[in-house]
């Protein structure tokens, strides 16, 4: 609440409740503050994202990796919070059960076509946490609206694409899976370099993240050069391949073939 | 206490599969059973001669009957076309209770006054259920419901009508299995105390039954010693529910029906509460210059004025645009299934979690088509996009929860090693799989004709570091199908694959 305007006359020493809203008034021009509430996020999950939590109201990317989607967005839906998926038609259900995400609380909208921002906007209204694919195409007043809407429903909104200054962004720079080799074995555990770059938070750091055989998110730990150039080795058989930094190195096949079709 | 009433059941034996073969359009004489959930519900005298039993499982009845023809239960059209004949048994006699298609019950005492005696009534009953277009009838009448039900047991093409007499019916129930009762918990308790027939279960105390197995108990005993003092309960058919709307000249446009339709949805809901009853099963009857086109609609809550317009709508646009395929004449609404209000107080008043999210699926529903916003269910099959079933909001699997659970729990020969993948694309794009020349690699008896080092997808090329397979997919090669592999592929830029495919491979999911 922001006071009304003090008249001369009645100047006094402001208080500290004014100090505060116009604090968070500044804050608000500035950039949001890291969010104090939140849905909670799997303990793998945690560590990266800032306030440890998925933020009411905010908005995640994770460019071309829906499984960080998923592992993003699996806590609050283990904790009860409804889960909706809109414009990603090849959506891997058993993937994100794995993952920890309630089918109970699942709710899929394939083709959400030219009603997009209508359909997430209704979604965000009902449900905690909506995951929406990259077709998604908003001018700069739609976008402020879905966020006011967001903010005022305390729902979190996690893009499988990019988007305008989010609360974070989170990619994947490197995934080495075990248990393929040539010819032999079969796709088993994995680790995967997250890169996540926070608002207000400086330079990205890197996180080693370890997803069990099963697909489930198990652990992560800070990767000591953040997002540094890192070699990584795929399949154990070949030699290291150079993963140029910061760049997306990880291309997503569905939306090339997308465009391509 | 006022004792057991006098109870007429009425059966068409063959009703169910009668109207499932005509639906089908299969010969009802032929091998045929309707299936509900992995069950037989029930079975063509053809089949049932060759041991398809009521109540066995699928595999059970196709292992004893290999040509047998499976319908899937459809109870809402089953229903319908089993109406005519309540009307024509309540033109007969009043107060019919409807139990499912194919078996009624009526109180005996006004029929049997009116037609001058049971023996007489029950065979009027008959007559006018094989007048109705029912191929067999059988009556029984029995003090109450439930001896009634269980006396149908005693009939026979040769004696279809039987009247037990009062105060007998105890003794006809005595010597049945505790399996008539169809409580197998109840009835698993009482084997264990020796009690392994329904005679058994009445000659015991009424009291200590209520006291060891509860109210359940209770009523097990009461039927057992053919003393429900419950009887029929007559249904109510309130023909001013169904609303029905002509269009003269007939209407061409969807959105000038669903305009003309939203009063009446708006007053049928109204009308229904002031009697205390929701919607929760609708069906809309569409008559159009090329006949009538009905669907039914189930709500996971009940249906508000705007769900029943955006039902309309749905069905009126089908799978096309706004331009409908033939000017509709008439619309009607009738409201198949009606439920007590008060069940559904807290989402008539507005608020509770799960009443908002269904509230906000609806809007989303009434602005994509119903198919628009789906829901998840686990099923089997080989290919991964069979395994996870993706049904309307609101809409339960036709066969069932526990068909999916059984088909869920078969084995899965061809499943992929390792975890599920994130995206999964069904037929998927063509892909194609090079060895270190250029030449594509195929699957050659259970070997890859070549190290594959490339693979081709829509244009891009992408060097392939690791590879694991071919796995054979379980498909049934010896039926002249041929034989597909499974294929996982890792990529220099960290893309992880699952193709399908022999000579030719299809992108079939892809992890991140």
């Amino acid at each position: 609440m922001v006071p009304a305007p003090a008249s001369a006359a009645t100047l006094v020493a402001p208080s500290r409740e004014v100090l505060d809203g116009l604090r968070a008034r500044i804050g608000q021009m500035q950039g949001t503050p890291p969010p104090e509430r939140g849905f909670p996020l799997s303990s793998a999950f945690e560590p990266l994202l800032p306030g440890g939590v998925l933020g009411h109201g905010r908005v995640y990317a994770t460019p071309h990796a829906l499984s960080l989607a998923v592992g993003l967005v699996a806590g609050a839906s283990a904790q009860g919070a409804w889960c909706a998926v809109a414009g990603v038609p090849d959506f891997g259900v058993e993937a994100a059960l794995a993952a920890g995400v309630s089918g109970e609380r699942l709710v899929l909208v394939p083709e959400p076509g030219a009603h997009a921002l209508a359909v997430v906007s209704a979604l965000v209204d009902v449900v905690g946490v909506v995951i929406v694919g990259p077709g998604l195409r908003l001018s700069a007043g739609e976008l402020s609206r879905l966020q006011a809407r967001l903010r005022d429903r305390s729902a979190s909104l996690v893009v499988v694409g990019d988007w305008p200054q989010p609360e974070a962004r989170l990619r994947t720079q490197a995934i080495r899976w075990s248990g393929l080799g040539r010819g032999w074995g079969g796709l088993g555990a994995r680790e995967v370099e997250v890169v996540v770059e926070s608002r207000g938070a400086g330079r990205p750091r890197g996180w080693l993240l370890r997803v069990d055989a099963e697909g489930r998110a198990v652990g992560s730990s800070a990767l000591r050069d953040g997002a540094g150039a890192r070699t990584g080795r795929i399949g154990g058989e070949r030699g290291p391949v150079l993963v140029p930094a910061g760049a997306s190195s990880v291309s997503s096949p569905p939306e090339r073939w997308a465009a391509a079709r | 206490m006022s004792g057991p009433v006098r109870t007429m059941a009425v059966l068409a034996p063959g009703w169910v599969v009668d109207a499932a073969a005509r639906r089908a359009g299969a010969d009802p004489d032929g091998l045929i059973a309707i299936s509900r959930g992995d069950r037989i519900l029930a079975a063509s005298a053809a089949a049932a001669a060759a041991g398809v039993e009521e109540g066995i499982r699928l595999r059970e009845a196709q292992y004893r009957c290999p040509e047998l023809v499976l319908l899937a239960e459809d109870e809402g059209t089953a229903m319908r076309d089993f109406s005519p004949v309540v009307a024509a048994i309540e033109d007969a006699v009043p107060g019919v209770q409807l139990l499912r298609p194919g078996l009624l019950l009526v109180r005996a005492r006004g029929a049997a006054r009116y037609y001058g005696g049971e023996h007489e009534a029950a065979g009027r009953l008959a007559e006018a259920l094989l007048a109705a277009g029912s191929r067999t009838a059988r009556v029984a009448v029995a003090d109450g419901p439930f001896a009634a039900q269980t006396a149908l047991r005693f009939t026979s093409a040769v004696r279809p009508v039987l009247v037990v007499s009062p105060g007998r019916s105890a003794e006809m129930l005595a010597g049945l299995p505790l399996s008539v009762l169809d409580e197998p918990e109840l009835a698993a308790l009482l084997a264990r105390l020796g009690v392994s027939r329904l005679g058994e279960l009445a000659a015991l105390d009424e009291e200590s039954v209520a006291a060891r197995f509860g109210q359940g108990g209770r009523i097990a005993w009461t039927r057992a010693s053919a003393r429900e003092e419950e009887g029929v309960v007559p249904r109510v058919v309130p023909p001013e529910w169904t609303r029905t709307r002509r269009f003269e000249p007939a209407a061409e446009r969807a959105d000038e029906i669903t305009f003309r339709i939203r009063t009446d949805a708006e007053e049928l809901v109204a009308a229904l509460l002031e009697a205390g009853r929701v919607i929760t099963v609708l069906r809309v009857v569409i008559v159009t210059e090329h006949g009538e086109q009905d669907r039914l609609w189930r709500h996971p809550r009940w249906f508000r004025p705007s769900d029943v317009v955006d039902r309309v709508r749905w069905q009126l646009q089908g799978s096309g645009g706004a331009a409908l395929e033939a000017a509709v004449a008439e619309l009607r609404i009738v409201p198949e299934g009606l439920d007590a209000a008060h069940e559904h107080q807290r989402g008539l008043w507005g608020a509770g979690g799960q009443e908002r999210v269904s509230g906000g699926l609806a809007r989303v529903q009434s602005m994509l088509g119903h198919e628009g916003v789906l829901i998840p269910h686990l099923s089997g099959g080989q290919a991964l996009a069979d395994r996870v079933r993706l049904l309307p909001w609101g809409e339960a699997p036709a066969e069932g929860e526990d068909a999916l659970r059984e088909r869920r729990s078969r084995p899965w020969p061809g499943r992929p090693v390792g975890p599920a993948p994130s995206r999964v694309l069904g037929a998927g794009p063509a892909v194609v799989v090079c060895d270190g020349d250029g030449a594509p690699v195929t699957v050659v008896g259970d070997r890859l004709s070549a190290e594959p080092q490339q693979l081709r997808l829509g244009g891009a090329d992408e060097a392939v570091t690791a590879w694991a397979g071919p796995w054979p997919v379980g498909v049934r090669w010896w039926e002249g199908q041929a034989a597909r592999f499974r294929l996982q592929l890792l990529t220099a830029q960290h893309n992880a694959y699952l193709l399908t495919g022999s000579s030719h491979w299809h992108l079939e999911a892809s992890y991140d």
